[in-house]
């Protein structure tokens, strides 16, 4: 009993005295510390982007993915755990799968986000340990474009815009700043990688890899990588304001 | 709504009765084989085989919607395929505007004849696949040939279980700059050729693609060849319908014309009394 | 209804004597000239086999009274069926579209072993009933590298067969770090057939190749794995025409002599080259599954040694 949870945190199916359950704190906290995710959406469509925090110089460049498509009309982005991340990335592609083979048409952003909340909710209440892994849920369907996000205790809301793990402090207010009902996926795309540029802390941790993802009306509402000229325009224009920043 | 059975054949409409549903007619076919009949081969006009001929017979299941011949063949740019958009229902023609044709991923195109519902589950296989393929997002996609070999294995596999798929389906893709053509029948039957096409087509339409096809063939001879090959099947298949889709697969990827009819002409002779030629015919 | 049976049947009889016999009668020239002479693309076409050809339907369903474990087994599947769903007519039998899980795609493999090659070889051909599919299907499969195998009859079958022993073969050699022996293979090929004792492989299979001393060997099987070790044979649907032939020039060793003998024709390479490819020509004249090309493979020590020769193509 070293830990504060003094018994309470051993496993999922007890409260602590103060109605906690330790393990999803902790599982909280494993998200916490993750490079930074934050998803914007925009009038015509959603834009996501990660942090991606490179562990070595020698890896191969792309690999590790923290943003991923479980439908043609939906992405996800992780932050946490990538294990954890991958392993909820593939029940959502089943429950996408699922939902489209049974209903015909693809599965509805409200839809994936309640399943997906379910699943991560069911490991709140029995067995082995909660996912450690925070997730945003971009979908455009025929309600429009939409932002989820699902924390590990298995709650899933909707957002304008949210962002998780180290930086999302700093990331939120930045959001806020941001006016999301006028902006096109094309300037949300620019000013996602200016906010991780921002948030990212060079002292703490030294390389990362900038992911970008959308689905909106310019990609034909597919959930997709955004297109390599515009991701190349976004990193020199974040990089750029940076220096500004530091120049003042 | 499920038809009642009837006495009738379904292959061959009201009113003929398949020679092999009576006794009689079973026994002269069966005298016929034992004269001059190839014994690896066919039985003449035989479609319900096996009824009153060998004891029980088998059956799983049945088609209701059906579409009838797609016909295909390699060009210059790649492949072409057309059908007509009728879905029968025995022999009502009942929907006229299904697309059988679907393209698959970026550089394939399927074309389906026989069961429409049993086309719709294989389109389903093959959207998940390639929703898969989507998600991986690692530039791999699936490849006509890899697509033709995996519904060689659905639809063989299905007969296996003695449910079969009851389609026979038409293969075109365009991947690499190498143009693919193939064909998969219900008992997993498949081929590749420079031009394919299944039901009536076969019969009708490749003795036309035998004479004329080449595989560097220009785009509006292949047109001009295709349409002859709908025309033949449209004057001689009953189950078919003069509305037409065209569809072309090529580097720039996959295209399903509007459908449009073709200009026929009714008013030859041997459409008079088509019978009056052929001694013994009725 | 029996008047006009008989009409049709007439009809039927009027067509088949009208069927054109176009075939050529040869003197002793070699293939090539048959098929430059009498090459004629048009002679699948047309209504008249429209008109024969309509569904082909093979039966390998035994008779009343020898039912089979396999056919008992489908019919209470069928009357399961007929029970359950599907539509019904009261004191009547169901009316259904029926449908044969066999197709007969023709076509004839030959092979000839001797003392230290095998050829072995196949037309191109695939058709069902009087339709021609395609005049350029394979219907042999390399193995490995020293034992090739050429089938012929239902083409979906052939192919998963194909496939079942290519692959087993590459865990063969995974594990063993060996390619399979042509011995092996054939033993393989035997139970792999006999697996679908009562759903059978409709494919008549020869496998050909080199043994563990270097002499050529042929296998010959039955659907559903019989087989044994000879030096020639052939398979599919010219095999009438053909086998006679084999047996006039090449005389299979007695398998009663003691010591047995070796099997092994006594023919060079070439020679067995020429016989082989002057059966095919012959059988491509008489058969109508056979034709429009041959593909023959030599395995020697050297390797495996492709060529064709064109057959006729009607």
């Amino acid at each position: 009993m070293s830990s504060i949870g003094t018994g309470y945190d051993l496993t999922t199916t007890t409260f602590s005295p103060d109605g906690k359950i330790f393990q999803v704190d902790y599982a909280q906290k494993a998200i916490d510390n993750s490079g930074t995710a934050i998803g914007i959406r925009c009038k015509d469509g959603v834009v996501l982007g990660v942090e991606k925090l490179v562990i070595s110089k020698m890896l191969v460049e792309g690999s590790n993915r923290r943003i991923f498509s479980c439908d043609l009309h939906a992405g996800i982005a992780t932050s946490g755990l990538a294990a954890d991340g991958r392993q909820i990335v593939n029940r959502a592609r089943a429950e996408a799968a699922n939902f489209k083979n049974f209903f015909g048409d693809a599965i509805p952003g409200e839809v994936l986000c309640d399943r997906i909340a379910s699943y991560k909710h069911l490991f709140t209440l029995y067995g082995t340990r909660p996912y450690g892994v925070g997730t945003l849920l971009a979908v455009y369907d025929e309600e429009g474009p939409q932002l989820y996000q699902i924390e590990a205790s298995g709650v899933g809301m909707r957002y304008f815009g949210t962002a998780v793990g180290k930086g999302r402090q700093g990331a939120k207010t930045e959001i806020e700043r941001l006016k999301l009902s006028e902006m096109t996926c094309r300037e949300g795309v620019l000013a996602v990688a200016k906010i991780i540029y921002q948030v990212h802390d060079d002292a703490k941790d030294k390389a990362f890899e900038l992911e970008l993802s959308w689905v909106c009306d310019e990609s034909q509402r597919r959930h997709e990588r955004v297109p390599a000229d515009l991701h190349a325009t976004a990193e020199t224009a974040a990089k750029a304001a940076l220096e500004d920043d530091d120049d003042d | 709504m499920i038809p009642a059975p009837q006495k009738h054949s379904y292959a061959l409409g009201p009113g003929v009765v398949a020679p092999a549903m009576h006794p009689e007619y079973g026994r002269a076919i069966q005298e016929l084989n034992n004269v001059n009949y190839p014994k690896a081969g066919g039985q003449p006009f035989v479609v319900d085989a096996g009824h009153g001929v060998g004891g029980p017979h088998q059956h799983t299941q049945y088609p209701y919607v059906t579409g009838t011949s797609v016909l295909a063949l390699k060009y210059k740019d790649g492949i072409m395929v057309a059908c007509d958009t009728l879905g029968s229902y025995g022999s009502t023609k009942r929907y006229k505007s299904m697309e059988r044709m679907k393209p698959v991923g970026k550089f394939t195109l399927i074309g389906a004849s026989g069961e429409y519902s049993d086309f719709h589950y294989i389109m389903k296989l093959l959207d998940e696949l390639t929703t898969d393929d989507y998600c991986h997002d690692d530039g791999q996609n699936l490849t006509p040939t890899e697509i033709y070999n995996y519904l060689t294995r659905v639809m063989y596999n299905r007969r296996n279980k003695f449910d079969p798929l009851w389609n026979s389906l038409v293969v075109g893709g365009f991947h690499n700059g190498e143009s693919f053509l193939g064909t998969v029948g219900m008992v997993g039957t498949c081929y590749t050729d420079s031009h394919v096409a299944t039901g009536f087509g076969a019969h009708l339409a490749r003795p036309l693609f035998r004479e004329k096809q080449y595989d560097d063939m220009s785009e509006d001879e292949a047109r001009a060849l295709l349409e002859d090959g709908l025309r033949v099947c449209y004057y001689r298949d009953k189950n078919s319908i003069n509305k037409f889709q065209i569809a072309k697969v090529t580097a720039e990827g996959s295209t399903i014309s509007e459908p449009y009819a073709l200009i026929t002409e009714w008013g030859y002779e041997a459409f008079v009394n088509p019978a009056a030629a052929a001694v013994g015919t009725w | 209804m029996r008047a006009r049976a008989k009409r049709r049947s007439n009809t039927l009889s009027t067509l088949f004597s009208s069927i054109p016999r176009s075939r050529c009668t040869t003197s002793g020239k070699t293939s090539v000239d048959i098929r430059s002479h009498h090459r004629s693309r048009r002679c699948f076409s047309g209504i008249l086999i429209l008109t024969l050809s309509y569904n082909v339907y093979w039966q390998i369903r035994p008779r009343e009274g020898s039912q089979s474990r396999c056919y008992q087994k489908l019919n209470n599947l069928d009357r399961k069926m007929m029970l359950s769903a599907g539509p019904q007519q009261h004191g009547g039998p169901t009316q259904h579209a029926s449908w044969s899980p066999y197709d007969n795609n023709g076509g004839t493999c030959v092979a000839v072993a001797g003392k230290d090659y095998c050829v072995i070889a196949a037309d191109t051909r695939m058709s069902t009933g009087f339709n021609i599919l395609t005049r350029d299907q394979t219907k042999v499969c390399k193995l490995t590298d020293k034992c090739l195998i050429a089938s012929a009859g239902f083409r979906a079958d052939a192919i998963t067969l194909h496939k079942t022993l290519q692959t087993r073969g590459i865990m063969y050699k995974h594990s063993h770090n060996k390619s399979m022996s042509c011995v092996a293979m054939a033993q393989m090929l035997s139970n792999t057939l006999y697996m679908k004792r009562f759903f059978p492989y409709y494919a008549f299979n020869l496998l050909g190749g080199i043994d563990n001393e270097g002499k050529g060997a042929v296998y010959t099987y039955d659907a559903i794995g019989s087989y044994e070790r000879t030096g020639y044979s052939c398979q599919g649907s010219g095999q009438a025409l053909i086998m006679p032939i084999l047996d006039n020039q090449l005389k299979a060793v007695s398998p009663l002599l003691v010591p047995p003998q070796d099997g092994a024709t006594p023919l060079t390479q070439e020679q067995a080259v020429d016989l082989v490819k002057d059966c095919f020509a012959t059988a491509g004249e008489r058969d109508i599954y056979t034709g429009d090309e041959v593909e023959i493979y030599v395995i020697n020590a050297s390797g495996v040694h492709k060529q064709t020769q064109e057959l006729k193509l009607d």
